[in-house]
Order: C-alpha cells, then sequence, then structure tokens
C-alpha cells in the first residue's frame, strides 16, 4: 500500500520538488544562523549559496511537473503506463526499471542530513575529534600547505596559533619581546606536563572533513587557574611570552592572563 | 556494435537483473546497523558514554560538512547532465566523439577540460552522456580523468607543490591510468557494464529489452528508437508547449540530484563513520617502506573521501614523512576513487564493473607509486 502510494507519479514529483526544497532550506538555516562554517571553510560559503538557489529553483522546476499533470493529465500512453508500472503489486522488480523512481530508502537517505540537522544541534569540531587524528598539536614538525606561509601575519600580537606554529616549524624562534595574543580550546595532553596544556584549533583547507589540528603548548603561571580547573575542550584567550625552556627544541607559552572566552563565530582557522 | 564480450552475457545479465540492481533498504540497514554496533561498543563506562556522544557529534559534524561541501558540485553536475539531456542529442555526441577506440580512450581524458566538474559532479554528467551513446571507453576516461585533469584542481595542486614532479606526475599519471581503464573497458559491452537505466535511450543499435521502461518524464519513445535521433530524447511534456525547454532540463536536473544524491549520502556516511572510528595514525603508522607506503596512502585517500580541488593540501601534510610515489598513491587514486565516488558509481554501472573500476586504477596507481619510489626515488 505505502509503496503504491510512493509510486503514483503525482506524489513522485511533489516528494521530489519537496526534498529539493527541504534541502535548500536546511541549507539556509545553517547559513543563516552563521554555523555554516562549522561544516565549511568560508571561502566557499558562496558556493553553499549558489547551491541554496539551485535547489530552490530546481525544486520549482517540479511545479510546472505538477501543472502539467493536472492539466494535460493525460498522455494516455504516459501516466497510465508509470502509474501501472510504478505502484503495481510487483513495485520492487519495477524499482530497477524506473531509474528516477524516489523508493522508501531513498527518501531516507535524501532526508538524513535534514533529519540529522534538526536533530544534533550543530558543533564544530571539537576535542572528541582529536582522538582519532593526527594531532600535530604539540608537535610542531607536521607540514602545512605553502601555500599557508605567503598570508601569514607578521604583526605578533595578531598572529593565531596556526601562523605561530608556521613560524617555528620554519626555524624562525620567538624575540623577548613578542607577546602572543591568541584564541583556542584546551586540550589535555597526556603526554603534557603539569601546568600545562595543548592550546588547539582545527585548520580546515575545504570542509571539516580535512581539518587538521594545530597546537600550542601552554603553561599557566601562578595565579591562573591550573589545567585541572580548566575543562577541556573550553575556548580560552592566552596572552603571553614564549620561552624556550631548556632540553626542548619548541618554545613554550607562558600565560600570564588566561580568560574564558565564548566559541567564536568563526571555529577554525583557514590555511 | 561490433565489440567482443569477455564475460558470458547470459549470466552477466541475470546475476544484473537479480543482484546489481541499486543499493536500497540492504544498505541504509547495513550502515544504520554498523553505526549501531560502533557506537554500542564504547559504552561501558559513563566516561565512554559521554566520549560516544561526542564522537558522534563529531561524526555527525564530518557527515555534514562532507555533504555541504559536495553538494554544491553534484548540483551543478546535474545541472550540466540536465541540459545535456535536454539540448544534446545523439548526433553531436557521434559526431564529436572520435571512434577509434585508442582516440576515443584520449579524448575521454582529456573531457574534464571542457567540462571541468570533480568527482561528484562528473559522475551524473557521465551517466547522461552514456545514455546519449557515448561510447564505453570515453566515458570510463572521463570518470577516472576528469577530477584530475581540469583546471581547478591544476591550480590547486600547483598552489600546494609548485612546478615539480608531483604536480606533472600526478596530471600525466592520471591521464595514463584513466586512458589505459578506459581502454580495457572497450572490450566490454555496454549493456553487461551500464546498470539499464543507464543505457535508456541509447542508440538504437545497443538497444535491448532492459530500456522498455524510461523514467518519469521519458517513457513515450520506447517504442520508436528508429526515427531520427534528433528526437530520441524529447521530453515526454512536450507535447504541451506550455512548459519551455529549460524547466525540463532542470526537473532532470532535479531527478539526476537525488538519484546521485543517496549514492553522496551514503558515501559520505561511510566516510565520516571511518574518519571518526579509524585512528589516522593507525594507517600512518603502518608502513613507510616504499611498497607499503604506496598502498598506505592509496587506502588514506580512499577513507578520507576529500574534495579533489584540495587533496593536494592534505597530501602536503604528508610529503615530510611520505615518499613521492606513496604521494602519487593520493593524489592520482583518490580523486578516481574513493568511498564517496564507488558509491556514486553504483547509479551508473553495474555493481561488478565498480568492483573493476576500484581495482584496476588502485592496481595500475599501485605499480605506478612503487616503480616510482623504486626506480626514481626522488
Amino acid at each position: 500500500m505505502a509503496s503504491r502510494l510512493l509510486g503514483l507519479p503525482k506524489v513522485q514529483v511533489a516528494l521530489k520538488g519537496m526534498l529539493l526544497l527541504g534541502l535548500g532550506i536546511f541549507l539556509l538555516t545553517r547559513f543563516t544562523t552563521g554555523t555554516l562554517n562549522f561544516y565549511i571553510s568560508s571561502r566557499f560559503d558562496w558556493l553553499t549559496v549558489a547551491a541554496i538557489m539551485g535547489l530552490l529553483v530546481v525544486a520549482g522546476s517540479y511545479r510546472y511537473l505538477l501543472r502539467e499533470d493536472e492539466e494535460g493529465s493525460a498522455g494516455p500512453d504516459d501516466s497510465v503506463a508509470e502509474g501501472a508500472g510504478g505502484g503495481g503489486p510487483a513495485a520492487g522488480e519495477d524499482d530497477h526499471d524506473h531509474s528516477h523512481r524516489l523508493g522508501w530508502s531513498g527518501l531516507v537517505l535524501i532526508s538524513l542530513p535534514i533529519v540529522l540537522g534538526i536533530l544534533v544541534p550543530p558543533r564544530p569540531l571539537g576535542v572528541a575529534a582529536l582522538q582519532n587524528r593526527e594531532i600535530s598539536a604539540g608537535a610542531l614538525d607536521s607540514v602545512l600547505p605553502a601555500a599557508v606561509r605567503s598570508s601569514r601575519v607578521q604583526e605578533s600580537s595578531e598572529r593565531t596559533i596556526l601562523d605561530w606554529v608556521l613560524a617555528f616549524h620554519e626555524g624562525e624562534r620567538p624575540a623577548e619581546t613578542d607577546t602572543a595574543d591568541v584564541i583556542g580550546f584546551v586540550y589535555l595532553d597526556d603526554a603534557s606536563e603539569e601546568g600545562q596544556f595543548t592550546l588547539t584549533r582545527f585548520v580546515v583547507g575545504c570542509c571539516a572533513a580535512d581539518a587538521m589540528a594545530v597546537g600550542l603548548p601552554v603553561n599557566l603561571a601562578a595565579g591562573l587557574p591550573s589545567e585541572e580547573e580548566l575543562a577541556e575542550g573550553q575556548w580560552v584567550r592566552v596572552v603571553g611570552q614564549f620561552t624556550t625552556p631548556a632540553g626542548s627544541a619548541l618554545p613554550v607559552l607562558m600565560a600570564e592572563q588566561l580568560e574564558t572566552v565564548p566559541e567564536p563565530n568563526q571555529p577554525y582557522l583557514y590555511p | 556494435m561490433s565489440q567482443t564480450s569477455p564475460l558470458p552475457q547470459a549470466v552477466a545479465e541475470r546475476i544484473g537483473s537479480r543482484w546489481f540492481g541499486r543499493p536500497r533498504w540492504g544498505v541504509a540497514a547495513f550502515l544504520v546497523f554498523a553505526l549501531v554496533v560502533v557506537l554500542a561498543s564504547s559504552l561501558n563506562t559513563p566516561q565512554a558514554r559521554f566520549f560516544a556522544t561526542e564522537r558522534f557529534q563529531t561524526f555527525v559534524t564530518i557527515f555534514l560538512s562532507l555533504f555541504i561541501e559536495a553538494a554544491p558540485f553534484l548540483l551543478a553536475g546535474s545541472i550540466v547532465s540536465g541540459i545535456i539531456a535536454v539540448y544534446v542529442n545523439q548526433d553531436m555526441v557521434e559526431r564529436y566523439i572520435p571512434d577509434h577506440p585508442l582516440l576515443a580512450a584520449l579524448a575521454g581524458a582529456g573531457l574534464g577540460f571542457v567540462f571541468p566538474v570533480c568527482e561528484c559532479g562528473v559522475v551524473p554528467v557521465t551517466r547522461r552522456l552514456y545514455g546519449k551513446g557515448l561510447p564505453l571507453p570515453v566515458g570510463i576516461a572521463f570518470l577516472l580523468a576528469a577530477p584530475v585533469i581540469n583546471p581547478v584542481v591544476i591550480f590547486s595542486t600547483y598552489a600546494a607543490f609548485g612546478w615539480g614532479p608531483v604536480l606533472w606526475g600526478r596530471v600525466a599519471f592520471s591521464m595514463l591510468v584513466a586512458f589505459t581503464v578506459g581502454l580495457i573497458f572497450h572490450l566490454a559491452r555496454p549493456r553487461e557494464i551500464l546498470l539499464p537505466e543507464t543505457l535508456t535511450g541509447a542508440s538504437s543499435s545497443d538497444h535491448c529489452d532492459d530500456h522498455s521502461h524510461d523514467h518519469d518524464h521519458d517513457h513515450d519513445h520506447d517504442h520508436d528508437h528508429d526515427h531520427d535521433h534528433s528526437h530520441d530524447h524529447d521530453h515526454s511534456h512536450d507535447h504541451s508547449s506550455a512548459q519551455p525547454r529549460v524547466w525540463q532540463a532542470l526537473a532532470m536536473a532535479g531527478d539526476d540530484f537525488l538519484d546521485m544524491g543517496r549514492f553522496l549520502i551514503a558515501g559520505a556516511l561511510l566516510a565520516a563513520m571511518m574518519q571518526t572510528v579509524v585512528p589516522q595514525s593507525t594507517l600512518l603508522a603502518i608502513g613507510q617502506g616504499p611498497i607499503v607506503s604506496v598502498f598506505v596512502m592509496m587506502a588514506t585517500a580512499f577513507v578520507l573521501s576529500v574534495c579533489s580541488t584540495v587533496d593536494a593540501f592534505i597530501a602536503l601534510a604528508f610529503s615530510g614523512a611520505f615518499t613521492t610515489g606513496s604521494l602519487f598513491g593520493f593524489l592520482v587514486f583518490g580523486p578516481m576513487v574513493d568511498i564517496k565516488s564507488s558509491l556514486l558509481f553504483l547509479g551508473v554501472f553495474r555493481r561488478r564493473t565498480v568492483l573493476y573500476l576500484i581495482l584496476l586504477p588502485m592496481a595500475l596507481v599501485a605499480v605506478i607509486g612503487v616503480f616510482w619510489n623504486v626506480q626514481v626515488g626522488v
């Protein structure tokens, strides 16, 4: 019965139109609520805008088909043959003949982004994503895109975690006067020493699927909350200067100020 | 067609009609089941439960990011496909595509410059062109080469690696592999390779009973395959002039998008699952040798399923630790075949063909990568 209903040409046309419209509206909500960049690099925002418009226009084109069906109602060998084929009892077999027929599984799959998007509140990648990622947090020997280098900010207080990590990777060592002012989330690395945590951010080239983590080791000065008081994943702003401890090749950020900040609208850094 | 068949036709047909349809409940149920098992297996302690929800959140974010990133490209490919459906007829395809198999495969490998589409957009375009009678080798070569052989991807590779062996090697080897695989498929018959619905509307000499039905908008032409081809693909709603052709093209684009979208979404689900569950470092820790590293990077590319427009930047992250040959594994094999695109292939080809389309490029790229590591060693 259900598959018969789904097989009706008019239902098919209406469903397809609705699905496309739904996907368009889903993307639109992500765009208007500013959560789009939890998923993709802001460089590609315009693509999503184009896709929203495209989906709405394509969805609109189905209205023509619907209207045609009502008016023309009918090329006798048209909708009749279709109705018999698509809605017949042997619908399972017929699936293979109607390449564009939308079955129940197709319906479920296509609506999955919308359903998951509604049920699961949008959140950027966080600590959990670090668990099984190639973590270049702290370990600076990971190579990052060459294209990045040109776009690096030189003013020390404006540098992001990525800028610092790249600079260190290239062999640059911070001057005494360099003051870092960086935002990231707290990651308590198992390997880190006492009074230390890794200030981390994700670098996204295209979408969250290609995210890489970069991080700076941060030492907490006396008077600041200890790393145990900091919740993992908490976004913080750290101001301080770098020192290179004896025996370590990598500079450590000595936090002089530390304050919790809300999650930024652009949670990722872009190369 | 004068092509000979390597497969017993009756067998291929029987299997094809039975099992080699499109994924339906089976795949959907499998995905859900696998997800539940994976999540349930790590729910022993409250902390594990917390991490399970966190991981699920990560999974959803990666899934949606893959979908949101790929959707515009798939839509663009679908719209091109819809325009081809309405405005391009079989004569044009036959006129511009060379007959000779070598030239045809070569043309297919270079077609990406004409239709600059990435790995998601290329699939609906290829499917539509097959419906217009595109020879098998051309389509296969196009499908495999286009994600790399197009201006955008070549530029992003240049941006990441500059002029050097990685850039020209990527382009040359992609052409080579696509050309070779396309040529191999010259030996096969379209109806053994393609899904019946892909073939619908193919030339009358190829006509078989499989396409006695066509899709929703196209079905009143099944019986007149002998008339002038330029009318072969007219839309069934043509009889009413009220609907401009552009709307037909768009509605067909919508059909294509939903058709292919299922595979994209299934692929994004799988890729997101793998990314959430399999630690990247596991793969990378396995092997560094000249041979193993190639396979490891190919596996990484398959699992990550990132778009070919940015994979050069990902490869760069590995370039310090990995051999150049293994980078070719990542940069040549990845755009051709990954979880996402092999699921998309299922919407065009029979399942056995999809297997060939995964294994043949894999074997060729592995040979190239290992050869490079052993002989050239840069």
